[in-house]
């Protein structure tokens, strides 16, 4: 416990998760953006991840989410999700999100931030 | 008076996962107070500077979003034509009899094509404690938290909204004050029944029925300062800001309740008038439309949602 446990993501990267951290926290300030931050509430659904090995608990999530099924299957919010062992941990989408495009001509529009997740805790 | 049929957004119905943690930050935080809670569990809130007994209801569900947006009308007879109207248009109207929510008279309520429920009602208990009337102090006591104002408007995402548009505009008598129109299409509409730049917003969005932030007005950028400075004490979610939107003016901040709900605080924003005519914001400056500053939207502003 008192240091935390290692999250280790599937694709490459690691970090450590602090006693009473989420994993998304954790990873943020690591600045590991490999899955979405949206709002760090278990509400939007954005920061899916399946946890693949390890030991953890998961605060309240918003059922239009994550059902019990999905929980059953190891898929959880990373803004509620707390290690309590190491964890290793893949994302599990939504798939990024389409932001603004000029469908018309298949290419982002200008002034849109297109690519890279956004460190909040930067 | 120049005002009249739908006056203001009277009150939101938020669904929070956590009752305690939502109190803590809608009346500790933005600095709304309590009205009640009630034997079902919602809880009622108000801003200080409202005369009506509520504008916030919180209620703990599964998941997060909105219920419902709800609009104060100037009168029974408004109530009914606007009734009379909704359905002309199309729309199923429903009624909900006086007393579904305590202080509350009875609602007239619709689905609208975006997949929002939206009501309407004329009559509403006054609060306890309203602002003062004869020889009035700023306040009874000093705005605490955030010191919200008023709840002042919400930006609602779902899909047609040009249906959702010409229900506003034609049955409603909201007026269209800003849109954003890319080559593929409209994607957003800013509008406004009265003074303000916008007293309900809608961007288009696969989901229907989808909340993206509920705002509360704040008195000046010091005030949005003082915002951010409690947001970093306490540790609430920032999405974005201290920023201004070139949409509307507002000096503004986006951050989240313990649920996920997006809230704003801002102040600022233009005064509008009927015969001003409509500003538009394309593709190729849509980023500094939404985050002036920024110049750009970040990925979060088009995909979360409750
Ligand atoms: S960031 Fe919204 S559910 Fe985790
Ligand atoms: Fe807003």
């Amino acid at each position: 416990m008192g240091m935390g446990h290692l999250v280790r993501i599937e694709d490459g990267g690691d970090c450590l998760c602090a006693p009473g951290e989420s994993v998304l926290a954790a990873l943020g300030r690591a600045g590991l953006c490999v899955i979405a931050v949206g709002c760090r509430g278990g509400g939007c659904g954005v920061c899916r991840v399946r946890v693949l090995e390890g030991r953890y608990r998961t605060g309240r999530v918003s059922r239009a989410h994550l059902n019990a099924d999905d929980e059953e299957a190891g898929f959880s919010l990373a803004c509620r999700l707390y290690p309590e062992s190491d964890l290793t941990i893949k994302a599990a989408g939504p798939p990024a999100p389409d932001v603004v495009t000029n469908k018309a001509a298949g290419k982002p529009a200008a002034g849109t931030k297109q690519s890279g997740r956004i460190n909040p805790w930067q | 008076m120049a005002m009249t049929g739908v006056l203001r957004p009277g009150f939101a119905q938020l669904r929070v996962l956590d009752m305690d943690a939502a109190v803590r930050h809608y009346v500790d935080y933005i600095g709304l107070s309590l009205v009640s809670r009630e034997a079902d569990g919602r809880v009622y809130l108000k801003a200080w500077d409202e005369f009506d007994r509520h504008s916030v209801v919180l209620r703990e569900a599964d998941h997060a979003g909105i219920d419902v947006m709800a609009f104060k009308v100037d009168s029974d007879a408004s109530l009914a034509d606007f009734a009379r109207r909704s359905e002309a248009f199309g729309l199923t109207v429903d009624h909900v009899g006086e007393g579904e929510q305590p202080g509350l008279g009875r609602r007239v309520g619709v689905t609208i094509p975006s997949g929002h429920r939206i009501e309407l009602y004329a009559d509403i208990a006054a609060a306890e404690t309203a602002p003062g009337t004869h020889n009035p102090y700023l306040w009874h006591e000093a705005p605490h938290g955030m010191g919200a104002i008023r709840m002042d408007h919400g930006l609602l995402y779902g899909p047609n909204i040009e249906q959702v548009l010409a229900y506003f505009t034609e049955v409603l008598d909201f007026r269209l004050t800003e849109k954003v129109d890319l080559p593929d299409g409209l994607l957003g509409i800013w509008m406004s029944c009265s003074n303000k730049a916008h007293d309900i917003a809608f961007v288009k969005h696969p989901e229907p029925g989808k909340l993206h932030h509920l705002a509360f007005f704040l008195e000046d950028w010091n005030a949005v300062g003082h915002a951010a400075d409690l947001m970093i004490r306490h540790d609430v979610a920032i999405d974005i800001g201290p920023t201004r939107h070139g949409i509307t003016r507002g000096q503004t901040i986006y951050f989240f309740d313990p649920s996920g709900n997006r809230n704003e605080v801002f102040a600022g924003g233009y005064q509008f008038y009927p015969d001003q005519p409509v500003r538009t914001w394309d593709h190729t400056e849509i980023g500094r439309g939404i985050f002036y500053y920024e110049r750009a939207l970040n990925d979060r502003f088009l995909s979360v949602v409750t």
